[in-house]
């Protein structure tokens, strides 16, 4: 791939690379370094894309495992509490922008590598995308997602 | 919240567009926010220690130490520059494997190795530097003080240098557990 056509496949899926920094990144200007960590760590890694998998597929595995492979800066500790604050709490005329919060703040709370599992579910990848990604079998996909299906269903409560 | 709803926010998150001429700059090395602290770093502990190889000789009085107390100075400072240059070749790709669990522990292995050379570079390291120091010299009871202080210091040292590798490790193997 060369760097024309690099440049027009990140600017085609920057979103992806949007919602991973906003995933596991809290704060705004951590998030602008990351997501260019992430692009440099897919353009080191693009002599090695094959065009066996879909763009999006492979900017979600380097994006990923850029994110759980870093080690972030000293910063203050984030205290999660047991429930969301109150202020997020299911409202349905609440508008679009808050409900996302709820659901970062929600995703923000699991594991990094439920994150990750999540992450994928939620665009809407299938078991066999998800494990090829991953590097699990189809099976434990599923059984690790139901796991944290159900914790983040008691989280959003 | 229901699945379909989750998946609809997650997939409309609103997001801000970077132009391509703005993408192309992050493929830069020079730009990169993390690579470029790590290199001045990197710069700076370089020349400082290329100035202390030039000026050690008159200042420490090289000619009136051993030959070999000589050689193990200029290896250790040779040891702790190259020990830097492949700490920032290894952090600028982490990304090594055909699927995320396979490049984690592809990088947990890197990152074990790493810490194991860093922490024995710095011993080795402060090992010929204190050679060099102690070699034709009389000890007397000032001056053993004065090396158990600075022994102190480096056993202090290693030891923080150990844990803060300890926990990146330990943050690599506990996402793989999430995998497991």
């Amino acid at each position: 791939m060369d760097e024309k056509t690099f440049l027009a496949a990140v600017n085609e899926h920057q979103a992806i690379i949007h919602k991973i920094c906003r995933l596991y990144r809290n704060m705004p200007e951590d998030r602008e370094d990351f997501f260019q960590e992430i692009v440099f760590q897919l353009w080191k890694s693009c002599p090695a894309f094959e065009n066996r998998s879909k763009v999006s597929t492979w900017i979600y595995r380097i994006a990923l495992n850029t994110a759980l492979a870093s080690f972030r800066k000293k910063q203050p500790a984030i205290i999660f509490t047991e429930a969301l604050p109150e202020h997020l709490s299911g409202n349905p005329n609440q508008p679009q922008e808050t409900q996302q919060d709820k659901l970062f703040e929600a995703l923000g709370r699991l594991a990094n590598a439920e994150k990750a599992i999540m992450a994928l579910y939620l665009e809407g990848l299938d078991y066999k995308e998800m494990a090829e990604i991953l590097g699990i079998s189809e099976n434990y996909v599923g059984v690790k997602l139901n796991r944290i299906k159900n914790q983040l269903q008691q989280l959003l409560k | 919240m229901q699945q379909d709803e989750m998946k609809l926010l997650w997939q409309n998150q609103p997001t801000e567009q970077s132009n391509n001429d703005n993408l192309k700059k992050m493929l830069n090395e020079n730009r990169h926010p993390v690579l470029k602290g790590i290199r001045r770093q990197l710069i700076f502990e370089t020349i400082v220690w290329v100035f202390f190889l030039f000026v050690y000789y008159d200042i420490f009085d090289g000619d009136q130490k051993p030959f070999y107390a000589n050689m193990l100075l200029i290896d250790a400072v040779v040891l702790l520059i190259l020990h830097n240059i492949i700490g920032y070749i290894a952090s600028k790709k982490q990304v090594n494997g055909i699927n995320i669990k396979q490049s984690l522990e592809n990088y947990h292995s890197k990152l074990k190795r790493y810490a194991i050379m860093s922490v024995a570079t710095r011993v080795l390291a402060f090992g010929c530097l204190m050679l060099f120091f102690i070699s034709q010299i009389k000890l007397d009871a000032t001056r053993y003080m004065i090396i158990a202080g600075i022994l102190m210091a480096v056993v202090f040292q290693v030891y923080f240098l150990s844990r803060i590798w300890q926990k990146r490790i330990m943050q690599i193997q506990t996402t793989l557990d999430g995998f497991n």
